[in-house]
């Protein structure tokens, strides 16, 4: 579904050049729960935000669903990221002034779509994430797992062919963040979701089939998780304890 | 490296919020200074006639327009406070006392309004001055128009700088006051959470202007037609049409139901969930631009209602020179006036002198008492002009012809009774020397504009037989002398008039100097009750020509000079109108440049938000436009409509009807209405393109 192939990004601050991203590769199959982990500094956030061609890389290509997305213009990059990715941040991103099943419409809205089609998929969504009741409230009204869950089920509006997330449990207390990980295994069970996340979150992450672990803009390891999540969960503890750091976020 | 030259850096770094509060200072300051220079100046005094309607009225307006600044500024300056807030909130965050920054904040406030308003307030000075030249041009100049400085408008122009620097320096204490730093950080997202908006407001809305408009004008006018009471308080009835305005800007702003038109719904969405939020606010500030609006078409329309007024020029029912003085009074004879028509190579036409009685009048008239129009019988109470026949057809030409034992009333040109007076009213009058009395009874009214304007309530014309007969015995103290005629050449006339006028006004005597109102039969009633006679006193003959005319009893009627006069005087009323309408426009032009500015700084994120969402280019303008469209075309078209609503319930509730000037006057304001929509689109597109830069759609 997603492919990176020699990416390359490097911040230039006057003369000096930081490179950020080495000729990073890996692929993220179709259904599958990928987590990017690593130090600060390693690159997890500009790797995401290259591939949301939020910002624009130096080499390599990304493939989505085989489609290079590299260098596109302004106008089909906008359109790529409304109906192929899906997008849940740690700062929520929902529009105040929406209620929640507004918020959940809002990626068929700007697409135009039917509106009978576009309520029926939002009702659904709301009902498989377990936010109808608060449908009809504010986001001011909710709190931070019922937000995340509602910006979830907002990424699925558009069937996107993968769903990029950025720290979606940084801002939330253990027990929400286990709501939006269940969110998250939801969306890949019942709709054969793909979901990349960056994370500094090890228990979030043991949720995932696959770990990314980043260190200094190179893959360090890949980590498939082959047993039980709790000991899925102490690898990446000790992977991570031998990278030597906390895994604060690099933005 | 000190706390000061930190701040110092920080204001460098930040120039452009101290530069929108100090260019709104400036403006505050600077249009309030320049009305106050030329409204409280000589020249203007002079001209608007003491407690006259308007005088209120350009004091009225001025009010609303010091208001409107002051809202404007300290509107500007909460967006000032809003980016100061998470500087603030920074240092006290690391351990910054309070009071020192309460200190920095007013050095900081006191420069910048201190500079703005003295600025203003001098450069009010030649701006006033530049204006008055431009309309100079359209008056005659001379030296009552000439500009004159009042340090009352200075005085003004200070009074209202001091005010300004309270409200902000309230603001700026309410602003450092708040307690809580996680607040003083967080205010720059702070959101206004409005509580669901029933959709019953907007047609609530429009009855409560309607009725507000319409009671306000017209329960006063119907109270004392059906009643004969007068309504008290009726003008706060406007205060109806004010929460209807704030009712209708409140629905339009936030509300949007899912109803049948889903499609319009979601499409407009987004842009209404950004009104929402701020809606009472927004709402708040719309109904500023809509009062300022308003205000702006009240203005035109008062100076439409003096330059369209036409009367002066129309001669069917009078004549050029018209003059009455006691007969006692050794005046100008016909040989004066022939010598000085000779002189300016005039020819005298249609020359008419006679003779009016002065008798004593029983009439019903109607008084105000106690909150009450009461009708009253005025029994022998003041006195009146009257004709006989003959004198009226020697001096008007008109062929009238009146019945014994009955009188015709002189009225203007195309007269419509008011409330006060009623032609049919008199019924009895008496020859104050000898006492004879003689009934009468209403014979009709003739038209002859200069011979009206000569006696209170009306002049009246009587039967020959009648006036011989009631004027017999009657001392040279009671008559008058009449004496009208025409120019050939009117419109050249007006040295010759200008020069009989200077020789009326050196012939007058104490015989003559008496008041408009006064009336010498009242004067003699209030002597023998030994009460003081309210319009006793002299005029000053040798003081202002325009002011001596508008107060006299004996006013020659020379009508090149009185379209003369009439025109500076309107000159100066449009001009003041005009200037209030350039004042209130800049306002509304500056509240909703600032308002579209904020808006697109306080949603930049979340137009950054869309684009993350994969909304294009154009879907983010088209949220921006519809957002700033509503604050700019809501209050237009509410402010203009309820200016020509306003302005067609004056001319009708005034006097039943709608006269040709009238029209003429509201299709102009139509035209005013178009000129503030354009301009009002102009600044919509200049803050528009700014906006877009801010949110980064260009």
């Amino acid at each position: 579904m997603l492919q990176v192939k020699h990416l390359n990004k490097t911040y230039q601050t006057g003369t000096n050049v930081y490179p950020v991203l080495k000729d990073l590769s890996f692929q993220v199959s179709k259904g599958e729960f990928v987590a990017v982990m690593g130090p600060s500094g390693s690159g997890k956030t500009t790797l995401l935000n290259c591939i949301s061609c939020f910002i624009p890389h130096d080499g390599g290509h990304i493939l989505l669903n085989g489609r290079d997305i590299s260098n596109l213009s302004e106008e089909k990059l906008s359109q790529i990221r409304n109906r192929n990715l899906g997008f849940v941040f740690q700062d929520f991103m929902l529009l105040d002034g929406l209620t929640i099943f507004e918020n959940i419409c809002l990626p068929q809205v700007i697409a135009g779509k039917p509106i009978p089609q576009m309520e029926a998929k939002a009702h659904k969504l709301c009902q498989l994430f377990g936010i109808t009741k608060i449908a009809e409230k504010y986001p001011a009204e909710v709190s931070g797992g019922e937000k995340q869950r509602t910006a979830v089920a907002r990424a699925l509006m558009n069937n996107p062919y993968i769903i990029l997330a950025d720290e979606p449990t940084g801002n939330l207390d253990s027990k929400s963040c286990k709501a939006v990980i269940d969110a998250f295994l939801q969306a890949k069970e019942q709709m054969e979701a793909t979901i990349f996340m960056v994370t500094h979150d090890s228990y979030a992450a043991s949720f995932c089939d696959r770990v990314v672990v980043l260190k200094d803009g190179a893959i360090h390891q890949e980590l498939a998780r082959t047993g039980s999540r709790q000991a899925f969960m102490d690898e990446l503890l000790n992977v991570l304890r031998k990278l030597g750091g906390d895994t604060d976020d690099d933005k | 490296m000190t706390i000061n030259s930190f701040h110092k850096k920080l204001r460098q770094q930040n120039k452009g919020q101290y530069s929108l509060l100090s260019f709104c200072i400036f403006l505050s300051v600077f249009l309030v200074s320049a009305f106050s220079y030329m409204y409280f100046g000589q020249t203007v005094q002079d001209f608007l006639p003491e407690g006259g309607d308007t005088r209120k009225l350009a004091s009225l307006l001025l009010a609303v327009t010091m208001i409107g600044c002051s809202i404007f500024t300290a509107y500007a300056s909460t967006l000032f406070f809003r980016y100061k807030s998470r500087e603030y909130g920074i240092f006290l965050a690391l351990g910054e006392s309070r009071r020192s920054l309460k200190r920095i904040l007013f050095r900081e406030l006191a420069s910048v309004t201190l500079s703005a308003s003295i600025s203003g307030i001098i450069l009010g000075l030649p701006a006033s001055w530049l204006i008055w030249k431009v309309f100079e041009t359209f008056l005659i100049s001379n030296e009552e128009t000439s500009y004159r400085f009042g340090v009352t408008g200075l005085l003004a122009g200070i009074g209202f700088a001091v005010i300004l620097a309270l409200i902000l320096s309230l603001m700026g204490r309410r602003f450092v006051n708040r307690s809580d730093i996680i607040d003083i950080l967080k205010a720059s997202q702070k959101t206004e959470m409005v509580k669901e908006i029933k959709p019953w407001l907007l047609p609530v809305g429009i009855l409560l202007v309607i009725l507000g408009i319409l009671l306000g004008l017209g329960l006063n006018s119907f109270a004392v037609t059906v009643f004969h009471r007068s309504f008290p308080g009726a003008s706060l009835y406007y205060l109806l049409a004010l929460a209807g305005i704030y009712l209708i800007l409140l629905s339009v702003v936030s509300q949007s139901r899912l109803g049948r038109n889903k499609k319009k719904f979601y499409q407009n969405m987004v842009s209404v969930s950004l009104m929402r939020f701020a809606a009472k606010s927004t709402a708040r500030n719309m109904c500023v631009i809509v009062l300022l609006l308003f205000a702006c078409m009240f203005s035109a329309f008062y100076g439409l209602l003096y330059s369209n007024i036409s009367g002066v020029t129309n001669l069917t029912n009078s004549c050029g020179f018209a003059m009455h003085y006691p007969s006692e009074e050794d005046q100008i004879s016909k040989e004066d006036i022939d010598r000085t028509a000779a002189k300016y190579q005039m020819e005298i036409v249609g020359y008419g002198k006679e003779t009016a009685a002065n008798l004593v009048i029983s009439y019903k008239t109607r008084d105000y008492d106690n909150g009450k129009y009461i009708t009253v019988d005025a029994a022998e109470s003041k006195l009146a002009l009257f004709f006989s026949s003959a004198a009226y057809h020697t001096l008007t030409g008109q062929n009238v012809s009146v019945a014994s034992g009955t009188y015709q009333a002189v009225t203007p040109t195309d007269y419509k009774e008011n409330i006060w007076d009623f032609m049919d009213g008199l019924y009895e009058i008496k020859n104050p020397d000898t006492g004879k009395a003689l009934p009468l009874t209403f014979g009709g009214a003739l038209e002859y504009d200069a011979l009206y304007n000569m006696s209170h309530p009306y002049a009246y014309v009587l039967n020959d037989a009648d006036y011989a007969a009631i004027s017999e015995g009657l001392s040279s103290m009671y008559t008058e002398q009449v004496c009208l005629f025409d120019v050939a050449d009117l419109d050249h006339s007006y040295s010759f008039a200008k020069d009989l006028l200077n020789q009326y006004i050196a012939h007058a005597t104490g015989l003559s100097n008496h008041y408009g109102n006064y009336d010498m039969w009242e004067e003699q009633l209030a002597g023998k009750q030994k009460e003081d006679y309210v319009y006793a006193g002299e005029l000053d003959y040798s003081g202002s020509v325009i002011q001596l005319l508008g107060n006299w009893k004996y006013s020659p009627q020379f009508v090149i000079i009185t379209r003369q006069d009439y025109m500076q005087m309107i000159c100066v009323y449009v001009m003041l109108c005009l200037y209030i309408f350039i004042i209130t426009l800049s306002a509304v032009a500056v509240m909703n440049y600032v308002r579209s500015i904020s808006i697109a700084e306080n949603n930049k994120l979340l137009f950054q938000n869309l684009e993350k969402l994969g909304a294009n280019t154009g879907y983010r303008r088209k949220i921006l436009k519809k957002q700033l469209a509503r604050i700019y075309q809501y209050p237009t078209i509410l402010g203009c409509l309820t200016g020509l609503l306003f302005s067609l319930g004056m001319c009708v509730i005034n006097d039943r009807r709608l006269t040709i000037s009238e029209i003429q006057s509201l299709c102009i304001m139509l035209g005013i209405s178009a000129f503030i929509m354009v301009f009002q689109y102009l600044l919509y597109c200049r803050a528009k393109n700014q906006a877009e830069k801010i949110v980064g759609i260009i």
